[in-house]
């Protein structure tokens, strides 16, 4: 059983994704803001982190940065409203294994969630 | 022969042939003379002629509109320019009272209150109406016509058509009001495609989880396809607003301060602010959109002057920050004004809050998603006593190698 850690400031993202994972049969923690994510991170390792870039209290990169920085390899999905962000986040800042963008397509998600647990 | 004192002399004959001689030589002089004196004239004449043309060569080849008014108010300079304007020939105006021509009324006024202050006019905007009906900006300077002997002798108003550059200026602030469209935009779409999120991805859950009907599936299927559609129509809308894509170029912060600093300097002198710049020399190279840059930190300087009392500071500063081995770039706009209430301070950046009786309330929302963005983030620093600081962090982290 995988260990996924989801984080979004929506309650409603973290629901659906909670649903679409724990179906799929993983363990999902949920948190709200990019500072727990770290206190998350450095208690425990994961299998994979979706991570909404636009959280009140820490940017999307200093949170990707904080993450690599603690654990290097663990996959990170990168979830944005903005389209045009993705080359930004997968090939130059070059510490994310994939960028998805709001609405999510369920489909396409949890082929990539598939992919990266592999 | 000698004279009876014994003076050599000429013979009397000869004397008077002398006399003759000399009033002939006298004569002959003065001839001369007064055809030197003629052609001096003439050619004085010619002279002042000349000058003359030349004079009304330029008042006629000018620009500009040049009215003179002796002391008694009346025409005694109106040239081409005014002419054309007013619709009325010098030969209509010159001697006659200013007074005398109602379209000419706002110039008049001018004049003669220069003539009574004594003191010039720099520059005023009026509107005046033309000949044929039509109303035109008019900028209008006026001075005091001085002779050194004669003391004050009237006045002068020169005046230019100003049409071509309030259109210009009517376009510029068009566009400008075009582009902020354009961001505010980018702003909703991206406020809508949050409750989107939700209503797409649990209408896909119903999908996956649900089946009570061929019926009833289909009405989800409606749900989620629609969905999706909004969302195609969201990318629509943010194209048809020609949100141009950020254009990416090594920024000059040095440059992008002074530029802010030059188009608000006016404004804060008139409120009694004094703005400062304080740029690091040590900032890493970083690349963006100075465009959009450019507009954050007009926009945040715009706030704090609104926001500062005559003897306050503004502080517009960029630095060096680095964390985890990236630099950062920290620009933050400092000023000692009113400071922003506590209870307001989450608030601020959400879209349509504002405070203001005249604002659109997305110039914060609008900050912040250039800073997103651009990878980096806007914060905000505020209290009531001391005033407020933004602060946008921006990562240098374009050109970071892969992992």
């Amino acid at each position: 059983m995988k260990r996924i850690l989801v984080a979004d400031d929506e309650v409603n993202i973290r629901l659906l994704f909670d649903e679409v994972l724990t179906e799929a049969g993983h363990e999902v923690i949920s948190v709200a803001t990019g500072r727990e994510v770290v206190r998350k991170i450095i208690k425990d390792d994961y299998d994979l982190i979706i991570l909404d870039i636009k959280m009140p209290d820490m940017n999307g990169l200093e949170v990707v940065q904080k993450i690599r920085e603690l654990k290097k390899t663990t996959p990170i999905i990168v979830c944005s409203a903005f389209k045009h962000l993705e080359d930004d986040y997968v090939f130059n800042v070059g510490r994310v294994s994939a960028y998805i963008t709001k609405p999510v397509n369920l489909q396409e998600f949890k082929a990539k969630v598939n992919e990266l647990l592999a | 022969m000698r004279s009876f004192l014994g003076t050599p002399c000429l013979p009397p004959c000869a004397l008077f042939q002398g006399k003759r001689r000399t009033k002939e030589l006298f004569e002959q002089r003065l001839r001369h003379e007064v055809e030197a004196a003629n052609v001096e004239i003439l050619r004085a004449g010619e002279s002042a002629k000349i000058l003359k043309e030349y004079n009304e060569n330029i008042l006629a080849s000018l620009s500009s509109g040049v009215l003179v008014v002796d002391l008694n108010g009346a025409v005694t300079t109106f040239n081409r320019v005014a002419s054309s304007l007013f619709g009325a020939p010098a030969s209509t105006m010159i001697g006659k009272p200013l007074r005398d021509n109602p379209r000419l009324e706002p110039l008049e006024r001018l004049l003669s209150r220069t003539m009574e202050t004594g003191v010039n006019i720099r520059r005023n905007e009026l509107v005046i109406t033309t000949a044929d009906g039509r109303e035109i900006p008019l900028g209008v300077s006026t001075s005091l016509l001085y002779s050194q002997t004669t003391g004050s002798n009237g006045a002068i108003a020169v005046f230019t058509d100003l049409s071509q550059t309030k259109s210009l200026e009517e376009r510029v602030k068009h566009s400008e009001k075009l582009a902020i469209l354009g961001e505010m935009a980018a702003v909703m779409a991206h406020e809508i495609r949050n409750p989107l999120n939700s209503i797409a991805g649990f209408s896909q859950l119903l999908q996956m989880k649900i089946y009570v009907s061929d019926k009833l599936r289909k009405y989800v299927d409606i749900i989620v396809h629609e969905s999706f559609r909004i969302d195609d129509l969201i990318s629509d809308i943010l194209d048809f607003a020609h949100q141009k894509k950020n254009i990416i170029t090594l920024i000059d912060f040095k440059a992008l301060a002074d530029q802010v600093l030059s188009s608000k300097q006016a404004l804060a002198a008139r409120k009694g602010v004094v703005i400062e710049t304080r740029i690091g020399d040590d900032l890493p190279a970083f690349r963006g959109d100075s465009v959009r840059l450019e507009r954050v930190m007009l926009n945040l300087v715009n706030n704090a002057l609104d926001a500062t009392d005559s003897g306050g500071l503004v502080t517009l500063s960029a630095i060096r920050a680095d964390h985890n081995g990236i630099p950062w770039i920290e620009m933050t706009v400092a000023d000692t004004g009113c400071g922003i209430p506590p209870e307001n301070l989450e608030d601020i950046f959400k879209p349509f809050f504002t405070t203001k009786q005249a604002g659109t309330g997305l110039g914060l929302a609008i900050i912040q998603k250039i800073a997103e963005e651009h990878l980096g983030k806007v914060t905000v620093t505020s209290d009531l006593l001391n005033g407020t600081v933004f602060t946008l962090s921006l990562p240098c982290a374009r050109d970071l190698p892969a992992l």
